[in-house]
């Protein structure tokens, strides 16, 4: 367990994840941010955070426009699943996200490599996951799909999902039934 | 001694109509209320963001399985942290159905009723539908015809603004239209589609109650056209679409006439012999409990027709012993609801070089074809389609990470379109509503007891509408269809509960016959001819367009009809 965190802490890092890590864990403090105000103690073990802060940062990393760290999905996460999610929401989640970092384990060779790759083989390690979930074996990996499609939801429904990744009009005004897509431009957020 | 010329119980979709009616002819006109008065700026949530609904909008998981478990099935679309307010927590709010009939009774206990909740489809009843009854011999004969409706559809479609085209379909009369908003380029190919494959069936755009072009009248009340935005179940804080908050309240607060109670639960109302007349409304304040009686020269029961039923079963005298008006016996029965579990969709590619812009709060609607224009069906009565095309979004149920994941969520998914039907069920008296022997609710009052049952019409007309909608979908070309035809087809337990469309009805019908029938066909009991019951109860039918606009359009017939027999000094 140690070793696990230890190398997904030291991943988050070398994929720049750290910053995003502080800055949305002082999101979750600052008392303007509604709904992850109050800073009650988090849902997340530091294990099961690392975790989701991989996994969103590795779905959704910063490109051209800002990916799900900079829009603070795993604090968001933390909050929904702190004060939404039943007792048995809960446990289904923490189990999901275990099993998510047991793959992952296995699927990165630990011993054999150098520390320094070792952010580059749990990268490979997410890749082979992803594509194993969409592929041949899906109904064995409903937990990283469900945790998947949670960090999209989270990530296109914030502010920078929704206004810098895609697009929204808070007030359209006027309805177009249809017009060729290049005028109208990327995905409606919502 | 009268201090109000009339009393109107609900303040809802039909009330709302009742109130303006009545006091905008001079009537000095109380309103009772059970909930509260709603005010637009604290309890709409219309300009929220997206980011700024709390947890996704999800309502806490323990709090929806304690207060909304059987409406979070219902209305889920509708029932969120951001709405929450505005569904009546069940736990508080009990009734009773046998284990093997569900009923889903959803409601909304304030000000404006379920008029704040409703998704806005507005569609006249045809001629066939108010001769339905009579032809086939289900239910009583309706003691109206659609021409006597008609100028009053006129009325309420001016005032209340429904946006549609003039499709020029008899058995879906045309009525007074806003501009619709344009169908979509695959919505447009399956209406063609399908009129060619099936000559008569009609595609249309929804008709539904939102300011396209607002009229004067319309903005003197501070309403104003919608903006596209389909936050409707959130309250519209531009008064867009019809409510009785945007709408009818306030038209009847102009004219001073009006008075408003809220958190006045109504228990029951009274009733001389002597006079023969309805004496006073008896009600419970729901925080203090205190109790009080209301009188007036006439009363109109517009609670919703569960609620306006169960009043009715609570106001019993010697002359009455099983509720007000009920010498014809019918209170209670006939409930009817429409009924679903039928519908096909399927994608469009061909048209994904196209995209829309705005969130348009309806669809398309495909109109009754069945026994009107296409005959000799092994069921009685017929069906309608709602639906409506949308491309896919985003999704994280897709393959692929970072820059790749983020570039393919950038181009929408291919178009969709969808249809599914709403049947028509007929009137069977063994379908009821009853209060409970022993059981009471918080206020002491006895809770309802609701024993509705899907048949073997309903069934038969639900399956060939499930084939209908599969063929729709197949001669419109569209592929990937899935539909109610897939697996074991449509059966009863697939499908929709009573209750489940929101559209209860026919617990006090009308008819011709005052021993057959509890109303005439001014929406006035037989009995009790200072009463009035104006809401769905009075449905002899229940054909298969939505009903709201059919409710209003009596309403205001019914009070009109009142506030002259109370200046005729009839009343
Ligand atoms: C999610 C949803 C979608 C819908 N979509 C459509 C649609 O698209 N088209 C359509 O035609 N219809 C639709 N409906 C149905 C529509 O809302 C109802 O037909 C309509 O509101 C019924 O009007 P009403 O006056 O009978 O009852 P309501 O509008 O429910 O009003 C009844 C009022 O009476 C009050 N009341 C109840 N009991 C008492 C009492 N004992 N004392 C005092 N007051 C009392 C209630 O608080 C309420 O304010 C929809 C409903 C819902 C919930």
């Amino acid at each position: 367990m140690e070793t696990r965190r230890q190398i997904l802490q030291g991943l988050i890092f070398s994929l720049g994840g750290a910053a995003a890590l502080t800055a949305f864990a002082a999101k979750a403090a600052a008392p303007e941010a509604k709904t992850t105000s109050a800073a009650k103690p988090g849902f997340y073990t530091k294990g099961e955070l690392a975790t989701v802060t991989f996994l969103a940062d590795g779905i959704i990393p910063r490109t051209d426009t800002p990916g799900a760290l900079d829009a603070g999905v795993p604090a968001y996460m933390d909050h929904l699943y702190a004060t939404w999610a039943s007792e048995k929401t809960k446990a289904d989640h923490r189990a999901h996200l275990a099993a998510i970092a047991g793959h992952l384990d296995r699927l990165t060779d630990v011993q054999s490599i150098e520390a320094g790759n070792r952010a580059k083989q749990r990268v490979k390690a997410l890749e082979a996951l992803d594509a194993a979930a969409f592929g041949a074996e899906a109904s064995a990996h409903w937990p990283y799909r469900s945790v998947k499609s949670l960090i999209a939801t989270v990530y296109y429904l914030s502010e920078p999902g929704a206004t810098q990744e895609l697009q929204y009009e808070p007030v359209p005004g006027h309805w177009i039934a249809s017009a060729p897509i290049a005028e109208i431009g990327r995905t409606w957020a919502l | 001694m009268n201090q109000f010329d009339a009393i109107v119980i609900g303040s809802g979709m039909s009330g709302g109509w009742v109130a303006k009616e009545l006091s905008e002819k001079g009537l000095k006109v109380l309103v009772l209320e059970r909930g509260r008065e709603l005010s637009v700026e604290k309890d709409y949530t219309d300009m929220l963001q997206p980011w700024e609904l709390p947890n996704l909008d999800r309502i806490n998981e323990d709090e929806l399985k304690k207060s909304y478990p059987m409406q979070s099935r219902s209305v889920g679309y509708a029932l969120h942290e951001t709405t929450k307010h505005f569904w009546v927590k069940e736990d508080e709010q009990p009734y009773e159905t046998p284990a093997d009939a569900p009923f889903e009774w959803v409601r909304g206990y304030h000000s404006g009723g379920k008029s704040l909740l409703w998704s806005r489809q507005s569609y006249r009843f045809g001629p066939q539908d108010f001769e339905s009854n009579k032809k086939d011999g289900h239910g009583v004969d309706w003691p109206i015809r659609y021409d006597d409706l008609a100028p009053w559809y006129d009325h309420v479609e001016r005032f209340a603004g429904i946006s549609g085209n003039a499709d020029g379909i008899p058995s879906l009369p045309d009525g007074v239209f806003q501009p619709a908003f344009e169908l979509t380029l695959p919505e447009k190919a399956f209406a063609e589609r399908v009129a060619k494959a099936f000559p008569t069936r009609r595609v249309i755009a929804a008709r539904v109650a939102h300011l396209t072009q607002p009229t004067q009248e319309q903005m003197d009340l501070g309403r104003g056209p919608c903006q596209v935005r389909n936050h409707c179940h959130r309250g519209c804080s531009f008064g867009a679409y019809f409510s009785s908050m945007s709408a009818t309240l306030p038209a009847a607060r102009n004219t001073g006439n009006m008075t408003l109670i809220s958190h006045a639960i109504v228990h029951s109302i009274d009733y001389d012999p002597k006079t023969k007349r309805a004496s006073g409304v008896r009600v419970i304040d729901a925080n203090t409990r205190e109790a009080k009686t209301y009188t007036a020269k006439i009363i109109f029961l517009n609670a919703g027709t569960v609620a306006s039923t169960m009043i009715m079963l609570n106001s019993k005298s010697a002359s009455f012993p099983t509720g007000i008006g009920d010498s014809s016996g019918v209170l209670g029965k006939n409930l009817m609801d429409h009924f679903g579990g039928a519908g096909a969709s399927g994608d469009m590619p061909e048209f994904d070089g196209y995209y829309h812009a705005g969130r348009r709060p309806g669809g398309i609607y495909v109109a009754n074809y069945a026994n009107i224009t296409e005959h000799d069906k092994p069921y009685l009565r017929g069906y309608g389609f709602q639906g409506g095309s949308r491309r896919g979004g985003w999704t994280g149920n897709r393959p692929g990470l970072g820059q790749a994941f983020k570039e393919a969520n950038r181009t929408p998914g291919t178009w969709n379109i969808g249809i599914s039907a709403f049947g028509d069920m007929l009137p069977d008296p063994r379908n009821t509503i009853s209060l409970h022997p022993t059981k009471v609710d918080k206020w002491g009052l006895p809770v309802a007891v609701i024993d509705c049952r899907l048949r073997e019409n309903e069934l038969k007309l639900m399956q060939a509408a499930s084939k209908d909608a599969l063929a729709m979908l197949q001669a419109a070309g569209a592929v990937n269809i899935r539909s109610t035809e897939d697996g074991d087809g449509v059966t009863f337990a697939s499908l929709t509960s009573p209750g489940n469309k929101i559209h209860e009805m026919g617990t006090a019908r009308m008819g011709r016959d005052p021993r057959t029938s509890l109303l005439n066909g001014w929406c006035q009991s037989h009995d009790v001819p200072n009463l009035f019951i104006s809401d769905g109860a009075c449905m002899p039918s229940s054909a298969v367009q939505n009903p709201s606009l059919t409710y209003m359009a009596l309403s205001a017939r019914a009070a009109n009809h009142a506030a002259e027999l109370v200046k005729t000094g009839v009343l």
